[in-house]
């Protein structure tokens, strides 16, 4: 049997794929005697889709009945299934998945059915021209005769290198059977059923809980613990203290739990964090932005802006705000971590969006060698970045405990732990300035971003492989390719200037679903409607000039603002409209809203959403996450914000943080723009748009501009006061 | 011991009665469908019914429970046919899944007290549940669905794979 660990020499894990006897195929494809084929997915599965989507591509060009199509995780090879964006790791962040793996997919598929077809016509004595596919069998047409693809597995030779099948042999779009129609969701049932194990569902023989007492800033360290109450509590089986953390182990999750409320730790607490106020913090933002004297690291600049502001006869200028937020995936944190009796081989079970990370965090606390550690990569309960972090520190607790006390060991965070432990969406301060020429047009474009992108502190690999570049503050700044890619559904602004003027905070900051383009697209389409309110244009007309180098693009917007019937009077309510880029699919969305006079609070009605994302590979799925995007999005524009002060988080339960509920959430109309373009993702993109077209929405119905996000009731009282 | 009868078993329980419901279910009954999500009934994700009502496991001392019926996602049906389940799948609500148990229990919750709800009575039976995935839309439509009697439990016996 061929296997992954030929493919991949330095193979990061204990790979113990295809228990089914058949053959493996390729690193995608394993195909059992009876028939099951078993399709790995690297992407991890956090709701997204991309455990259907993915698997979809290769089996279509493997001509797989789905019926006999079974998913698994790939394992954590990087080598083999990793983003090269992404130092090649497996790394499920930035809505990526379908548009960096939809080539490689289609083509392992298509080399597994090319060694199917092979070896039937090596079986058979025929001309592989002679042999054609239906899902699931190959077929000679002249003598009628067929052999299942299971029925091939039993028999079949692997040759040495996987053929190579060229871009032209591969299917056209035509010819799709699974691409482009919604297949059976294989993890619908355990969803439904309540069957669906997440990490924090795992049992293990033996195992034992944990409950840990997290440092509440960055840099505290234990002064002391009162354990005392904690010790005596029902099930307790040890209080065990590491440097930045302390340990309830018990029997059962919630006797851990239980007795973590009667610990007391008081931490000696060092370092910037130490009297850090969000509200304060802010202002310095703010301040930097404002600072034109002091220049900050360019991201997206074409021509020289100075002498075109210096000469221009006006200048339009605008600020904007974006408060911290927090992740609140409904499952909370969790890792189970079993390390080997005898010390030389251990297992994690997390749901992890950097398996690699996963899997380097638990070797080096447990001491066992890499390639001795396995990662079961669980279904995730909700990640939207959170679980993708170097750090991962919601996997450390769990190896350091399991080594010690030679169990497994299962740790689960507490909401309150969820929320005060998160890392952040950084708040921002945006200075937008235009430089108007004689007609009133954008003759050079100044975009400033004060914040604190995260990854210079908590990613450091990926900081020195980007070289610095700050890609999660300042995405969606730049009217271009982030690698500098000129991009033709951009705005056409051939005088630019994006620059990131870094704030030190030493706060936990992280990417958040959507990243920088949540606050960075609300300061643009926030300022391109006011800066159409002063000189003159329609919203719309004015995005369709700045567009007018992409059909596709303006394509979106219209068919947005044909859906909403843009410009028609509404009783009470006003549309606000934004178009973003993102992940190179295009969008544009219409928002109704209303507003709660006595109040202050926004009502969103309607949500009008219009997206080409390329070809469309399950557009249930897609419609889905445009749907949810888009309340993740208004959700966060609303109500959400993390509030410190002296470096903790105010916030501790959802009591205090709200989250859109459904009662809060809007009709949302989603048309899909249909066409062969290469596809692209669409994870994101909901989220950001309905965040930049909140305030649009507001003030075309009020007057008044918010600036500062979320536009919350007490802000909205201001505004109208 | 604390007797009552879960998913149609009667069951007695050395437990100390001030644990909560929830943890009842996921630590001693390995029934763990259940979901752990807020631990103060901020976010619905341990709903389960208690005598045909919906409630919040993780706020339910096991006390509380004596002597009643307690249904749990796994006892909703036996094969995904309830017809909130069967509509569920058909308008593809999940998304990570996380929060759904909760979700279906208050929509099943809903449907036995009144069949035929309004958008407002749908509001009010599922402002206590969460979905940070934002599948509200499919939720709203899955009970109209199921109230309209127009989900096929047949199809919805799952095949789980």
């Amino acid at each position: 049997m061929g296997s992954l660990l030929q493919l991949s020499p330095k193979a990061g894990a204990a790979v113990r794929l295809a228990p089914a006897r058949g053959l493996e195929l390729n690193a995608y494809v394993h195909i059992a005697t009876d028939g099951a084929i078993r399709i790995y997915y690297p992407a991890a599965e956090m709701g997204q889709g991309v455990m259907t989507a993915l698997p979809v591509i290769v089996a279509e060009e493997l001509d797989a009945s789905w019926d006999d199509v079974r998913l698994e995780p790939s394992p954590p090879i990087g080598e083999v299934y990793g983003d090269p964006a992404f130092l090649n790791m497996i790394f499920t962040v930035a809505t990526r998945s379908v548009n960096i793996y939809f080539d490689r997919l289609r083509e392992f598929g298509a080399g597994a059915r090319r060694v199917l077809i092979q070896n039937a016509a090596e079986r058979w004595q025929v001309p592989l021209s002679e042999l054609r596919t239906e899902p699931s069998v190959v077929i000679h047409g002249k003598s009628g005769r067929r052999l299942g693809y299971g029925e091939i597995a039993a028999f079949a030779k692997l040759p040495a290198e996987m053929p190579r099948v060229a871009p032209e042999e591969l299917k056209k779009p035509s010819q799709f059977r699974l691409i482009g129609t919604d297949v059976f969701r294989k993890d619908l049932a355990g969803k439904i059923h309540g069957g669906l194990q997440y990490s924090i569902d795992v049992q293990v023989p033996d195992m034992v809980h944990a409950s840990v007492a997290r440092a509440p800033i960055a840099d505290a360290r234990i002064k002391s613990v009162d354990d005392t109450q904690a010790a005596g509590a029902p099930g307790v089986l040890g209080i065990h203290r590491g440097k930045h953390q302390v340990a309830v182990v018990a029997r059962s999750s919630y006797e851990a739990l239980n007795a973590r409320r009667k610990l007391r730790v008081d931490w000696e607490r060092v370092g910037p964090a130490n009297d850090y106020d969000s509200d304060k913090a802010l202002d310095v933002n703010v301040a930097a932005a404002r600072d034109l004297s002091t220049p900050g690291l360019p991201w997206d600049a074409q021509g020289d802006i100075g002498p075109l502001f210096a000469a221009a006869p006006e200048i339009f200028e605008r600020e904007y705000r974006s408060d911290y937020m927090y992740h609140a995936a409904i499952e909370p944190l969790s890792a189970v971590v079993s390390v080997s009796g005898d010390g030389s081989s251990a297992e994690v079970w997390a749901g992890t969006q950097a398996p690699a990370y996963t899997l380097d965090t638990v070797a080096k606390i447990t001491g066992v060698a890499p390639e001795r550690v396995t990662v079961h990569r669980m279904l995730i309960g909700g990640g939207f970045g959170r679980r993708s972090i170097y750090g991962m520190d919601f996997v450390e607790d769990a190896a350091w405990l399991a080594k010690m006390l030679k169990k497994p060991v299962k740790v689960i965070w507490t909401r309150e732990d969820d929320m005060q432990g998160d890392y952040f969406r950084p708040m921002s301060a945006h200075l937008l300035r235009a430089a108007l020429d004689e007609r009133g047009g954008i003759g050079a474009w100044h975009h400033r971003v004060a914040c604190e992108d995260p990854i210079r502190r908590f990613e450091p690999l990926l900081f020195d492989a980007w070289q610095g570049a700050p890609v999660i503050g300042m995405h969606g700044a730049e009217h271009q390719g982030q690698d500098g890619t000129p991009l033709p559904y951009c705005y056409d602004l051939p005088n630019r200037l994006a620059e990131y003027l870094e704030v030190e905070t030493g706060m936990r900051v992280y990417a958040m679903r959507g990243v920088g383009s949540v606050a960075n697209k609300f300061a643009i389409e926030s300022f391109l409607d006011e800066l159409a309110a002063e000189t003159g244009p329609d919203p719309l007309s004015l995005r369709l000039k700045l567009l007018h180098r992409s059909e596709r693009a303006q394509k979106v917007l219209e068919t947005a603002a044909e859906m909403a019937s843009w410009g028609k009077p509404r009783d009470g309510r006003a549309l606000g409209m934004a178009y973003s880029h993102h992940g190179d699919s295009m969008i544009a969305c219409m928002l109704e809203v209303s507003v709660e006079g006595k109040s202050g609070k926004i009502v969103p009605h309607n949500v009008w959403i219009a997206v080409d994302a390329g070809l469309v590979i399950q557009p249930d799925n897609l419609r889905a996450q445009l749907e949810g995007g888009a309340v993740f999005g208004l959700s966060n524009v609303l109500t959400e914000h993390i509030t410190i002060k002296n470096g903790v988080a105010q916030q501790t339960n959802f009591h205090e943080y709200p989250v859109m509920r459904l009662p809060d959430a809007p009709a949302i109309h989603v048309q899909l723009i249909r066409n062969e373009a290469h596809p692209t993702s669409v994870g994101e993109i909901g989220t950001v748009v309905v965040a930049a077209a909140i305030g649009n929405a507001f003030a075309a119905l009020t007057g008044k501009r918010l600036r500062h996000i979320p536009l919350t009731p007490d802000r909205v009282m201001q505004a109208l006061a | 011991m604390t007797k009552l009868t879960i998913n149609g078993n009667v069951v007695g329980l050395n437990v100390e009665p001030e644990t909560p419901l929830l943890w009842v279910l996921r630590d001693h009954l390995g029934l763990t469908g259940t979901k752990f999500g807020c631990g103060i009934a901020q976010c619905g994700a341990c709903t389960v019914h208690v005598d045909g009502a919906a409630v919040r496991s993780c706020v339910t001392p096991l006390r509380a429970v004596e002597g009643k019926k307690v249904t749990t996602i796994e006892g909703l049906s036996a094969d995904g046919s309830h017809p909130v389940q069967a509509a569920w799948q058909e308008i593809s609500v999940p998304q990570c899944g996380y929060c759904q148990s909760g979700q279906i229990m208050s929509a099943a919750a809903l449907l036995a007290e009144n069949p035929n709800p309004s958008d407002a009575e749908i509001d009010a039976a599922m402002a206590g549940n969460l979905c940070r995935c934002g599948t509200y839309q499919r939720i709203r439509a899955a009970i109209k669905k199921a109230a309209a009697g127009q989900a096929d439990g047949e199809m919805a016996k799952l095949r789980i794979r």
